[in-house]
């Protein structure tokens, strides 16, 4: 293999990896933005899309497009539900009451998956045609990968950009109590966002379970990569959670590659401590940019 | 009914029944009650049991192994208790009664063993615990169970770190012995320049450190050395490190979740026979089930089991009739049988209590299901066992040959 091809297929590693965990990223960010507390359930929202994807178009033999699709509307219907049930009573107390009920729903969506599906790894086993780009290999389900996820990351920009719903979620981010002030139904607008939220996370489980297996324990390692790349990215930034997962994915492989594979999320997370060390609102956090 | 009581017979005047009638009647009742109960069967009665824990993977990237574990140590209950229970020594008369829980292997930690083996020992009060897989679960389970005093048979755990717990027994061969086998089994498959990838926890550290020095005696070459983090979703960037050496061979000593997960990068990649072979350290028909094609090729090695046996033709009748014809006979599961084996004749012997069970357990020796078991008299060590190499041909192992190092089997 040349340096080259070498290059080029840690490149490729890097985006493949990068483009999947930008979606949970983004989707993470959002909640965290408007709500204030660690949601470690968003973790299991990713398995659970992956699970019901599985269940419609392994299982049941449905179309795979038909069933992520709703596989993702009922995640987000479920996003929206725990939000009712579990959050928004907690609206108004400390960060750390959330914080532990968003554990408990974790525990209690993984325990939903190991009766529903049992322990073992599962695999969606459908194949992918290897590409040649300059000796590298991509394979064709990297390449949707990372088109769904910047396909995604795009509508999602334009939606918050551009429409009145996006702009009021914006604003909910920004300042909850304000936003009530000038007349927007909060209610409805912190409803969507864990609607948005929960979807992405779906899709992104979708698009892990292509490339990768999974496995009921897979939303808690989600998460803590999740947050590793918000925080550097900056909470509440989108291009920063985009941003974050790339130099996450970026420091991991290269690690992978220089260094001792065995620690591959260790290198992450010192580049994490160092970035916090000289920047402690990460990359593109402060005050502009909140959900945008 | 009043009515009937009082003799009510017709639209006439009511007759009174006489009181010693009556209480003739409720007494005969009584006595035929009183009757049923006492000649109730015998199994209705209360039966005295002696309780075992079961610690295995029931969730978790092991899940698998810990459902053949499971199946064995249910078949080894059933068939004991079947058979009459324990009939001499201290707990003649008693049965066997099992209690299941999750060590949580392939999360990482040791944190959901220990805290289901203290539940075992503290609220269930079992005096012997069995099953576990993984050296990072087994090493810090054996000082915990040295200080509660609870015996302990591990299926699978390979770290010699363990030896130095004297009374943790295992039914598999430590890696001071695996690692040169294994060494062996590649160098005889024919590779003498190869990758070796391994997962970084003490069953691997183990292997790895008496694999590497065995292999290069023999006269082979490891191009590449790197170990894997457990649990990890993604190994590409590794598979590409191995891509970029001229190796004819990619040895893995890695657990089933991260088989499957690199056997499929490395497909997708290309990176695969006839680029490159590819050797397993472990066998399994449900792997193989779930890849697919991208085991097509690969070599796998296996503890040699004795099929010839009458021990192993017994339970695989057995096995069959309470599972199906289609279900796995598993090393796990013969393991597991074994090491109930093991333990219920060191109780029978001994009694249930640590220090009888332990030297009861030392020095034991019986042709078992998956080998020939014989425990070390100083520490819990099991013999060695001989392997079976296989490549996976049209979606089904192949054996290639037959490994001895050298050890009774």
């Amino acid at each position: 293999m040349d340096p080259t091809t070498v290059v080029v297929q840690i490149i490729i590693n890097i985006v493949a990896a990068g483009g999947a965990f930008a979606l949970v990223a983004v989707g993470y960010t959002v909640v965290h933005a408007t709500l204030k507390f660690i949601n470690f359930q968003h973790g299991y929202m990713v398995a659970l899309g992956a699970y019901l994807t599985y269940q419609m178009a392994i299982v049941w033999k449905w179309n795979f497009i038909l069933s992520s699709v709703l596989a993702m509307i009922l995640v987000a219907a479920l996003g929206v539900l725990i939000e009712k049930v579990g959050y928004k009573p907690l609206r108004r107390a400390s960060r750390l009451t959330p914080l532990l009920v968003s554990l408990g729903f974790a525990s209690i969506l993984q325990g939903v998956i190991l009766v529903f599906w049992g322990p073992a790894v599962q695999t969606y086993r459908i194949p992918s045609t290897p590409i040649i780009v300059l000796g590298a290999v991509i394979t064709s389900n990297e390449i949707l990968m990372v088109l769904l996820s910047l396909g995604s990351l795009l509508a999602l920009h334009l939606f918050l950009k551009r429409t009145k719903l996006g702009i009021a979620m914006r604003a909910v981010s920004d300042n909850l109590d304000a936003a009530a002030i000038i007349g927007i139904n909060t209610d409805r607008v912190i409803s969507s966002i864990f609607a948005v939220a929960s979807a992405l996370a779906a899709l992104a489980g979708v698009l892990i379970g292509l490339e990768y297996f999974i496995q009921p324990t897979m939303g808690f390692p989600i998460i803590i990569r999740t947050l590793a790349a918000v925080t550097l990215g900056g909470i509440g930034s989108i291009t920063g959670a985009i941003i974050g997962s790339f130099v996450i994915a970026l420091v991991e492989n290269l690690g992978v590659w220089f260094l001792n594979p065995a620690y591959r999320e260790a290198y992450a997370y010192l580049i994490l401590i160092a970035a916090l060390l000289l920047r402690a609102s990460g990359m593109l956090g402060g005050k502009r940019d909140r959900a945008a | 009914m009043v009515d009937r009581l009082r003799g009510k017979k017709s639209a006439g005047k009511p007759v009174s029944l006489e009181r010693r009638t009556l209480l003739k009647g409720a007494a005969a009742i009584g006595a035929g009650l009183l009757t049923e109960k006492l000649s109730a069967p015998a199994v209705a009665q209360q039966r005295e049991y002696v309780q075992i824990g079961s610690l295995s993977p029931l969730t978790g990237s092991n899940a698998p192994n810990g459902l053949f574990i499971t199946q064995g140590q249910m078949l080894f209950e059933e068939q004991f208790n079947r058979a009459g229970g324990f009939k001499s020594g201290p707990e003649k008369g008693k049965f066997l009664k099992m209690i299941y829980e999750d060590d949580g292997e392939g999360t990482g930690t040791a944190d959901t063993a220990i805290s289901a083996f203290r539940k075992l020992v503290q609220v269930n009060g079992v005096k012997a615990v069995t099953g576990v897989v993984l050296s990072s679960v087994a090493l810090p389970l054996a000082p915990i169970a040295q200080n509660a005093k609870c015996a302990f048979i591990a299926i699978d755990p390979t770290t010699p770190a363990l030896t130095k717990f004297p009374h943790f027994f295992r039914i598999t061969e430590t890696s001071e012995t695996g690692g040169p086998t294994y060494a062996g089994c590649v160098y005889n498959a024919g590779f003498r320049n190869i990758n070796f990838i391994w997962i970084n926890d003490p069953a691997g550290v183990g292997t790895h450190d008496k694999f590497i020095p065995k292999f290069k005696e023999l006269g082979g070459n490891v191009i590449l050395d790197i170990s894997i983090a457990v649990g990890a979703t993604d190994y590409k960037t590794e598979i590409t490190r191995c891509m970029a050496t001229k190796a004819d061979c990619n040895v893995l000593l890695v657990h089933q979740g991260e088989t499957l997960i690199l056997m499929k990068q490395a497909h997708d990649l290309g990176y695969v026979d006839p680029k490159v072979q590819w050797f397993l350290s472990f066998y399994s028909e449900e792997m193989l089930q779930k890849g697919g094609p991208i085991f097509e090729n690969t070599y796998a090695k296996r503890y040699h089991v004795p099929t010839e046996t009458k021990e192993y033709q017994a339970f695989e009748s057995a096995h069959h009739a309470k599972f199906g014809k289609d279900a796995q006979i598993a090393y796990f599961g013969m393991a597991a049988y074994d090491a109930m084996t093991a333990l219920a004749r060191a109780i029978e012997k001994n009694g249930y209590d640590y220090d009888g069970i332990n030297a009861g357990l030392h020095g034991m020796e019986f042709q078992g299901v998956s080998k020939f078991i014989k425990f070390n008299m100083e520490n819990g060590d099991n013999i060695t066992t001989s392997q079976d190499v296989s490549q996976v041909k049209n979606g089904k192992y192949v054996t290639k040959f037959h490994y001895n190092p050298n050890a009774k089997t």
